[in-house]
């Protein structure tokens, strides 16, 4: 027994070993205790957040698009849903911009990395602009959270206290951030994004205030807008303007590879080959991504700056391509006129989409999309390599126009002519916006400024937030999709019009007015996230119409 | 092959005229002869063959002279004697003597008894040599015929065979004595062995040799239903492919898979070559916790065969197997195309030509049905051919894969040492008719034991396996098959691969696009040096060091695509390229052990005390380039040095374990065993590292109480019970307390500049939690084993319960805190369940045995608490506090709209899709608010959605029946589950999900219309959102996927030794198996209920082989 015991004793004594073995430090991962010593750490951090920049961004849910399937946002049988993707982006690119600006707090490199904290200050506010767009009221998160932090069940934030917060980001990004930016460093944030960003913002939040109630100070915010755009016009370093370098196709290649880092890109969500492509053409070379409808093929001027209605020169819809003749060139750049040959990265040669309903190229409507088509073969499906303009000089042109109009009541004819008229000669559309035309043809300033930007802007994703924020979308929404007309036109003899659904003055009809709604206040904004509000049931209410 | 055993030894006197004192009752010869040799001091000298030395004998002699006493020994034998030189010789009896008697004929009667003197019913008598026997009767007798001086062989199952020499008697009487090797059979446990009589845990054990005959890709998938409450999950039938393993259910949220040990260490299962395996044991319960911090779910101990003393004996295994698609989803064909796309479009949702109503002319389908040969050029979207006739892909790409498997070993040794060597090859091929579908293994174990000293014992066991997965360069070729049209042709008329449209073509893909390679190597070495102290105290070193390697390469071609009139597709801008990648793992495993085991009188007492040092260490590289010079050479170098990258990583962990066991039997009744382990893992901050597992189990065997043996009934009863606590560190990363930069982040690289410079972008790889521990699983276990009626019916009962109270949790928590929640030890899940086996084994007369085995088990699960905020999703929820995992949620439904008034009535209902129509289906407003809205069960929420079933296999049942009548053995396998909600997802549940692909087969005939008001699935329609409600998940949708399958069907027939041992064989076996033969199952066609979930993995096959044993 002893000996035993024993054996056992010297045993024990010989397995207490080092437990040191058991420390082992990653090998191939940065422990954020290395991180944060040099300004390229920052930068590091800072270019994740330009992967939410928007991607090619639609105007599937407006009525001037259709696509297949409907969309139920577009036609108003949009359902709540248990969670909502730009909800969950938006607050997870905002803790990243507030990791940044916590790192830049706790730094003893602070004046080598102010334009990190300028790029953190300014993502946060584009991301919270995406989101208040969607929702209105919002719960601001300015810290990084931790699972205990009472913020996590906090209630929304008035809608006036996300617009303040958004815009003093950016007047605070504006002093951190570069002038310009280097050529190697284009691409980046600089002050002038900044301001372009707080015209889309003032803008939008004194429109809103002024057609929906709310804050009654939508003077200031319009009058913000109008000071953010000018100072982005009136920037000599850099210096901004109207792409041309494609002459009178200009229009059209500023939105593929032409147009990449020319003087018009504000802020661009870029691509490269090798590094990062896309696949936007595809969509619209097929028309999966969707195509136009009636409505916005007939909100193009005739050449006499008149529209449709009243000009001399329009053509009618007698066939395929006469409704095309006589208007604004950007009718051509944006539509493909049926017969005509294009150039497109998903086909090798030329191409001519046939003359059919429904078929790939798809279309519903007979319309279909040319803006946003690239012609490099090489760069198919997937590998396109044109950027998306996110924020370009025709906005900041219309955003000041436009906050300027709604501002005072009224622009002068030199205001029109360093914005509108500038956006229209670049297009080739010679005749122009003044006063005196207005008034002349009967038209109405303020909706000839609203068709310009509904023109200019066409599927960049800002038609249904304007007809919101002007709060004309329970008019316009409504109002039943349509294609071509057939009936008694070149059309019908060139398709079999016993498969489509025809109105009753011939039009091809997609969706009728009886299947559209456009509910009032609900569809003015979205519903929150379901499973957010079950969660954290402060967020409640939702928002007006969607209480279920 | 005749065995002669000679004992020599030192002789001293005068010989037969000794006196012995013998006092035997029911004693083997062996023993009486051994007595007789001790007093006499005389060496024996005999064959082995002629003496029978385990015939029972029974002799009260007080000192008689040896010569009387050899004779009344050996009356009833054909034995005589002989003393000479100090030797006593045991000879034949003289065959004049014996000649006369011989011719004879003769009846001889007899009984059968066991050892307490019952009658044995059933015992076979059979007469050696001939065909002749019978079976005992009721009362334990028989009669047989024989023919002179016989030899019988009595045996019956449980008890050990007797062999009888007939002498001049008619009266045979022949006590079986119950094998004691059941008795003596002992169980592989955790770092050491039990009898199984006196084992108090509950361990499931499977003998290598069941696993033989079988065709199957690797050993996991072989463990299917062998062995109740272990479930293996497969995942598809490409060769080589693994399966997971679980034992009794899941024990966390966060994945787990059993610990498998192969002789000592962690081990790959799935490279092991079956043929090499002695046994399995499972350790379910509380028994597995000297396993400590891994071993929640489970162990599988798994303890490959050793040499045994003797002359070399050579083993020849091999098989051929033909390998078939079982399951395979099944598209429409090209007429059920077209007819259902004219249904679906009828409602208008489709401009004819669209996808999915591209058949919409007059006269298509009758062009369809004549299978006209000619395409209308451009009749598709104006640009592409219109085709007519329908392509069955599947039939032109899938063929009869095959396995072949070759095993050969060699073992024996002698005193000193012991060997084995082993090695196998196995070649499979799979069912894809083009590229390259192949896998081949490679085994070689070399084990040799050798006694160094007479108390120092070195074992030696290396192993090395190698494979080699060759696969053409897309192996997502199942998947991309159920995108190809049924319309399309594989070829255009210039008999180039044609692609259809924009859609890549798979057999050009597989053929022409390129290659990859998987090979891996794994070197084991395992040596084991036990030096017994004293008697029963052993100390044991062993040291495992592992390494493996996996080598891949993959190149893809460019290669040119042709449309119908042979036009070339311009070059693609993508190119070729190829990859390396090398990754290398380091595995070591040192331990040192002490084990004391010995009896004290009645006391039987155990202990071990051991430690263990794991370590790991992975690393890896890969590399790339494109645009390759040339199309067919794709060494690195040969690529566009411009064109590549290079990755590399590696990382580490480390187990320091220390652990012990105490176990004690008193009078092999009560039985106590009592384990511990103390963890330390690498994985955790210093201040939460380690972990205590104690684990206890005990266990009384009623049996050996007096008054159940009363009872007579019972030949086993052992109650059990067994506690432990177990760790799993699945959930928790290598270094998940270190908080991390991840760069380049998942998102890519950002181009800034003009020239578009690759830029870097990095975040933070989560929230981090310093305090998260290991999740401590409690595991109860009650169990009963019972042997009645001659230990001819066996039962084995245990139920079981899991606790897992600190699980790590994903807390949900609400989007704005902006990143996933750091797991935290929040959660707790239970589970509970059973496992039952009963066997019955007995023969029908002489030549006919038989055995049947019947298993069911079963574990449910719950979990308890999540943490934070529970809700819930539509569809199929992996965790839902309150509920199991893999619960579906969904509305229940209403039947189909049937009418306008129906219709009318139902869109009172707020909430429903105003676009619905006749043989759209309905939901039901459970809650009656009229209103259709999503939380049923939510904590807050009121709402139409409910618990429609999980997605769990309950239970798992398998049945074994196994007969032999004389060479033939025959043996069927069935498995199978009881209970299992599936939903079919994506294109697999939804007809027309995605337009542009075929919709799969059963829909066609069984959607609503007006003239099929009653069919199984609503109206076809292209209208998305109309397809979306009819699919919402409801209770329309959950298939019960219960299924019992013919895992394995076995015929062999063994030659007669009479004939094998002409030939020089020891034994000849050949056998057919046929391997998951048939189902029975309640899925749509083409599904495989085991795995429903995507339908565009590789098929699982059925296997028909046939095979050959060899041993000389």
């Amino acid at each position: 027994m002893k000996k035993i015991l024993l054996s056992y004793i010297a045993f024990s004594i010989l397995i207490l070993t080092s437990c040191s073995e058991l420390d082992l430090e990653p090998r191939s991962a940065i422990t954020n205790s290395v991180y944060w010593k040099l300004p390229v750490d920052f930068q590091k951090a800072c270019n994740e957040l330009y992967f939410s920049l928007a991607f090619f961004p639609s105007d599937s849910y407006a009525e001037t698009m259709s696509g297949q399937p409907l969309n139920n946002v577009s036609n108003g049988k949009y359902l709540a849903t248990a969670n909502d993707g730009v909800w969950n982006n938006g607050y997870a690119y905002i803790r990243l911009a507030n990791n940044v600006l916590e790192k830049y707090e706790a730094s003893d490199i602070k004046s080598k990395i102010k334009a990190s904290k300028g790029e953190a200050l300014f993502f946060r506010a584009y991301n919270y602009f995406s989101m208040y767009k969607r929702f209105g009221a919002l719960p601001i998160v300015k810290t990084v959270l931790d699972i205990n932090s009472p913020e996590v069940m906090r209630t929304r934030n008035p809608i006036y206290e996300v617009e303040d917060f958004m815009l003093a980001d950016l007047d605070s990004a504006f002093v951190y951030l570069p002038k310009t930016a280097l050529a190697g460093d284009r691409g980046r944030i600089t002050q002038s994004v900044a301001m372009a960003l707080k015209s889309r913002i003032a803008l939008y939040a004194g429109t809103w205030a002024k057609y929906h109630g709310g804050r009654t100070d939508f003077n200031d915010l319009l009058n913000k807008a109008v000071q953010a755009a000018y100072s982005v016009i009136a920037s000599r370093n850099p210096t901004y303007k109207l792409f041309t370098g494609k002459g009178v196709d200009s229009y059209r290649y500023l939105f593929i590879e032409e147009g990449d880092d020319s003087q018009e890109s504000i802020l661009d969500n870029r691509f490269f080959y090798n590094i990062r492509t896309h696949g936007n053409t595809y969509g619209y070379a097929w028309g999966t991504s969707g195509f136009p409808t009636k409505k916005l093929a007939d909100m193009y001027l005739c050449t006499d700056g008149l529209p449709i209605q009243k000009s001399p020169l329009f053509k009618g819809y007698g066939t395929t391509i006469s409704e095309y003749e006589n208007r604004d060139p950007r009718m051509k750049m944006t539509f493909i006129v049926p017969g005509s040959s294009i150039l497109t990265s998903e086909v090798s040669s030329p191409f001519i989409p046939p003359y059919s309903f429904s078929a790939r190229p798809e279309t519903k409507t007979g319309y279909r999309f040319y803006k946003f088509i690239g012609e490099k073969y090489y760069t198919r499906v997937g590998l396109c390599e044109y950027d998306c303009r996110v924020i370009r000089y025709g906005e900041i042109l219309l955003n000041y126009i436009e906050a300027k109009y709604e501002a005072n009541g009224s622009v002068s004819d030199n205001d029109l002519e360093i914005t509108i008229n500038l956006l229209r000669t670049r297009a080739g559309l010679s005749a122009k916006l003044t006063n005196s035309f207005v008034i002349a043809n009967g038209l109405n300033m303020l909706d000839e400024i609203r068709r310009e930007r509904t023109i200019e802007l066409v599927n960049e994703g800002f038609r249904y937030d304007d007809l919101r924020r002007w709060k004309i979308a329970e008019n316009e929404m409504p109002q039943a999709l349509r294609g071509v007309k057939v009936k008694g036109t070149e059309w019908e003899n060139l398709i079999d019009v016993s498969k489509l659904t025809l109105d009753d003055e011939g039009y091809v009809l997609i969706e009728p007015e009886t299947e559209r709604s456009f509910a009032v206040p609900k569809n003015y904004l979205f519903p929150l996230p379901l499973q957010q509000m079950s969660m954290n049931p402060n967020l409640k209410p939702n928002n007006p119409g969607w209480e279920l | 092959m005749i065995l002669l055993s000679l004992f020599l030894m030192v002789f001293a006197q005068n010989a037969s005229a000794q006196k012995v004192t013998l006092s035997f009752q029911n004693e083997t010869f062996e023993k009486v002869l051994n007595s007789i040799k001790k007093q006499t001091g005389l060496s024996l000298v005999f064959s082995e063959q002629l003496v029978d030395l385990n015939r029972k004998v029974s002799i009260n002699a007080n000192s008689i002279e040896l010569n009387d006493v050899l004779k009344q020994l050996l009356a009833e034998t054909n034995l005589g004697y002989e003393i000479k030189n100090n030797k006593l010789y045991l000879v034949e009896k003289k065959v004049d003597e014996l000649k006369e008697f011989n011719r004879k004929s003769k009846k001889i009667t007899g009984l059968v008894t066991d050892e307490k003197g019952d009658p044995i019913i059933g015992a076979s008598v059979i007469e050696f040599g001939t065909s002749k026997g019978t079976v005992t009767d009721i009362k334990g007798n028989f009669t047989i015929d024989i023919t002179g001086q016989s030899t019988l062989a009595v045996s019956y199952i449980g008890y050990k065979q007797v062999v009888v020499k007939t002498g001049m008697q008619n009266y045979l009487k022949v006590i079986l004595y119950e094998d004691t090797k059941i008795l003596d059979e002992v169980v592989v446990i955790g770092y050491g062995v039990r009898k199984k009589v006196t084992l108090s845990g509950s361990v499931g054990t499977l003998e290598g040799k069941k696993l033989g005959s079988q065709a199957f890709s690797n050993v996991s998938q072989a463990l299917q239903g062998q062995i109740p409450g272990l479930v293996v999950n497969r995942s598809g039938g490409a060769p080589g492919r693994g399966a997971s393993i679980q034992i009794r259910g899941i024990s966390s949220l966060n994945g787990g898979s059993p610990l498998i040990l192969i002789d000592g260490a962690e081990g790959d299962i799935n490279s092991l070559n079956a043929a090499d395996i002695d046994n399995i044991s499972v350790l379910k319960d509380g028994t597995a916790a000297i396993y400590g911090a891994r071993a929640s779910d489970g162990v599988i101990l798994i303890t490959t065969r050793n040499g045994s003393k003797g002359k070399p004996v050579i083993s020849l295994n091999s098989y051929y197997a033909i390998k078939k698609a079982s399951s395979r989803r099944e598209t429409v064909s090209l007429y059920e195309y077209a007819v259902m796309g004219k249904d679906a479009a009828s409602d208008g949702s489709a401009q004819p030509g669209g996808f999915g109503y591209e058949y919409a002319t007059d006269g298509d389908l009758e062009k369809i049905l004549a299978n006209d040969p000619n395409p209308e050029m451009k009749g598709i979207w104006g640009q592409y051919p219109k085709f007519f006739q329908n392509q069955n892909w599947y039939d032109q790409l899938i063929k009869n894969g095959n396995l072949q498997n070759y095993n050969i070993d060699i073992s024996g040794g002698s005193e000193k040492a012991t060997y084995l060597f082993s090695g196998s090859f196995q070649n499979e091929d799979g069912i894809v008719k083009l590229g390259y579908d192949n896998y081949k293994r490679y085994n070689v174990r070399s084990k040799i034991d050798v006694n160094l000293l007479s108390n120092l014992i070195l074992r030696t066991n290396i192993s090395y396996a190698a494979d080699n997965r060759l696969n053409s360069v897309n192996d997502y070729f199942f998947g991309a098959l159920n995108q190809m049209r049924c319309w399309a042709p594989i070829y255009n008329p210039a008999g180039n691969f044609y692609r259809f449209q924009n859609y890549p073509q798979v057999a050009q893909m597989v053929v022409e696009g390129g290659k990859g390679s998987a090979r891996n190597s794994k070197l084991s070495s395992n040596i084991k040096l036990e030096y017994e102290v004293i008697k029963g105290l052993k100390v044991i070193g062993q040291s495992v060091v592992t390494t493996s390697q996996n080598y891949g390469t993959s190149y893809s071609r460019a290669y040119e695509q042709y449309d119908w009139e042979n036009n070339i597709y311009p070059a693609d801008i993508s190119q070729n390229a190829s990859g390396n990648s090398y990754s290398r793992n380091k595995y070591g495993n040192f331990s040192g052990l002490i084990d004391f085991n010995r009896d004290f009188g009645r006391h039987n007492i155990s202990t071990l005390l051991g430690t263990s040092l794991e370590q790991n260490s992975d690393d890896n590289f890969s590399a790339w380039r494109q645009n390759f010079t040339n199309n067919e050479l794709f060494a690195l170098d040969l690529g566009d040095p411009t064109k590549q990258y290079a990755n590399g990583s590696g990382s580490d962990w480390a187990i320091l374990s220390y652990f012990g066991r105490l176990g004690y039997v008193f009078n092999k009744r009560y039985i106590l065993d009592a384990s511990f382990r103390y963890d330390g893992s690498s994985r955790f901050d210093p201040n939460h590292r380690w972990g205590l597992f104690p684990g206890v189990s005990t266990a009384w065997v009623l049996s050996e109480e007096s008054f159940v043996k009363k009872l007579k009934v019972f030949d086993q009863f052992k109650l059990r019970a067994s506690y432990g606590k177990m760790g799993n560190q699945s959930g928790i990363g290598l270094y998940d307390y270190f908080e991390t930069i991840t760069s380049p982040t998942s998102s890519g690289y950002y181009p800034f500049g003009l020239n578009g410079s690759m830029t870097t972008a990095s975040r933070p790889s989560g929230m981090v939690s310093l305090s998260r521990t290991w999740e401590s699983i409690y595991t109860a276990n009650l169990g009963v084993d019972i042997s009645i009626l001659k230990n001819r019916l066996n039962l084995s009962l245990d139920v079981f319960r899991k606790r897992n109270s600190n699980m790590l949790v994903a807390v949900s928590y609400p989007s704005v805190i902006g990143a996933s929640a750091p797991y935290t030890n929040n959660g707790t899940l239970e589970v509970k369940g059973f496992e039952a086996s009963l066997s019955w084994r007995d023969n029908l007369g002489k030549d006919f045995d038989y055995a049947v085995t019947l298993t069911l088990s079963d574990a449910t699960n719950k979990i308890v608490k999540l943490g934070g905020v529970s809700t819930f999703g539509e569809g199929l929820n992996g965790a839902v506090q309150g509920y199991s995992t893999n619960s579906y949620f969904g509305f229940i439904s209403d039947g189909y709209i049937q009418t306008d008034e129906d219709r009318t009535e139902y869109l009172k209902i707020k909430g429903v899709l105003p676009d619905v129509r006749l043989g759209d289906l309905k939901y039901k407003d459970i809650d009656g608010d009229g209103k259709l809205t999503y939380y049923g069960d939510g904590a807050d929420f009121k709402g139409d959605m409910t618990y429609l079933g999980n997605s769990n296999p309950r239970y798992n049942f398998g049945a074994n029946i196994s007969l032999s009548y004389k060479g033939f053995d025959f043996s069927a396998f069935i498995q199978g589950t009881v209970k299992r909600s599936v939903m079919l997802d994506n294109i697999n549940g939804v007809p027309y999900w995605y337009p542009w692909y075929d919709p799969a087969r059963y829909f066609y005939g069984n959607t609503w219309t007006a003239e099929n008001v009653n069919a199984k699935y609503p109206r076809l329609t292209f209208n998305t959102n109309v397809l979306q409600w009819n699919y919402r998940v409801s209770d329309h949708r959950i298939i019960n996927g219960a299924y019992a399958r013919l895992k394995n069907l076995q015929i062999g027939y063994t030659l007669p030794k009479e004939f094998t041992s002409k030939i020089q064989l020891q034994n000849l076996r050949i056998y057919f198996s046929g391997t998951d033969l048939f189902e029975i199952h309640n899925m749509p066609v083409g599904y495989d209920p085991e795995d429903p979930s995507t339908g565009l993995q590789y098929p699982f096959t059925r296997f028909y082989s046939i095979g050959l044993n060899l041993k000389f």
